[in-house]
């Protein structure tokens, strides 16, 4: 792989190992892992700072991996043997970040979102502090802001509301769109949603009292 | 150029899963024998940095020919003795065999497979 600029041409080395890859030299594969791989790894890095170094580098060991069992994948009249290798990693790594993304939506977390400096240094004494607390902050902004950078949607409105120390059913039912549903179901819906977020939020590092 | 051997280590456990690549049936013998990467490597007779390399090599295959001269290919390219080689990958799959298939499965197996070494059994060191 070497330092090929991208969409360069396929070198000398690339052909003559495709080419063995083709023949199907046992040893070929071996040459594709040790001169590829890990190039590719620093490739990918960079790029895609939100996945996890380990998937990372499974995603470049695959994709070398698919190219030494179909060599046919790769045709060296079209670019560099690198090239193609980092353009099959990339559509790896961005599928991953899309199932990442999906999986965050599920469970409302916002994992790879770095927090704002300010907001960060102010949570480095919020993590052990409880609801109440954080709440009553004269920088509510940066409790917010906070609240932002972790939470989506209604979700967000709801957190927001428990901060506030927002107790009545009806606020948080007409956050959530449940205002026609009977009162009992609106109580039961309310408190599976607060339960879920107050999860959340402890998963984030917030105590959480019980009656909040 | 590979500086890293401990991430060809890993390039090898994760071509595992493929049968395509040797680490396939090489591994597999190794943890069923109980043993770890440097008595794996004497078994093959090659330096335990070689180890990973010859695990990331395609495993022999075709007829008695092609067998014997893929082996003698990976066996001239790691220092290898041929024999040796051609005998482990042996019995890595007699092992694998007598693990996943009953007595008359493995026997069938077995005579299905041994003409393709063309090569003469050896004694395990």
């Amino acid at each position: 792989m070497r330092d090929d600029p991208p969409r360069s041409r396929a070198t000398a080395a690339d052909r003559e190992l495709h080419a063995r890859l083709h023949a199907g030299d046992p040893t070929a594969p071996f040459d594709l892992f040790r001169d590829y791989a890990e190039p590719l790894l620093s490739w990918l890095r960079p790029r895609f700072r939100g996945l996890d170094s380990r998937d990372l580098e499974e995603i470049a060991l695959d994709s070398v991996s698919r190219l030494a069992m179909e060599p046919a994948r790769y045709d060296p009249e079209r670019g560099s043997l690198a090239n193609y290798l980092r353009m099959d990693a990339d559509g790896d790594a961005r599928n991953a970040v899309e199932r990442a993304k999906r999986r965050a939506g599920r469970e409302i977390s916002l994992e790879g979102v770095e927090l704002s400096p300010s907001a960060r240094n102010s949570l480095v004494k919020e993590e052990v502090d409880p609801v109440d607390r954080i709440a009553s902050r004269e920088d509510k902004r940066v409790a917010r802001e906070w609240v932002e950078e972790h939470f989506a949607g209604s979700d967000r409105k709801v957190v927001w509301l428990m901060f506030e120390r927002e107790r009545r059913t009806s606020v948080f039912a007409s956050v959530l769109g449940l205002e026609d549903l009977p009162e009992p179901e609106q109580r039961h819906e309310v408190k599976r949603v607060k339960d879920r977020l107050k999860a959340r939020l402890k998963r984030l590092g917030v105590r959480v009292p019980d009656d909040a | 150029m590979m500086r890293d051997p401990a991430f060809l280590r890993r390039a090898a456990e994760r071509a595992r899963s493929q049968p395509f690549y040797l680490a396939a049936a090489l591994l597999d013998w190794a943890e069923r024998e109980g043993w770890d990467d440097a008595e794996l490597a004497a078994r093959l007779g090659c330096a335990p940095n070689d180890l990973p390399g010859v695990l990331l090599c395609r495993r022999p295959v075709g007829t008695g020919a092609q067998f014997r001269q893929d082996v003698e290919r990976i066996a001239e390219r790691f220092g290898l003795e041929p024999l040796r080689l051609a005998e482990a990958i042996r019995s890595a799959d007699a092992l694998a065999a007598t693990a996943s298939e009953d007595e008359s499965g493995w026997l069938a197996a077995a005579r299905d497979r041994e003409p393709e070494t063309d090569l003469p059994p050896q004694e395990t060191p």
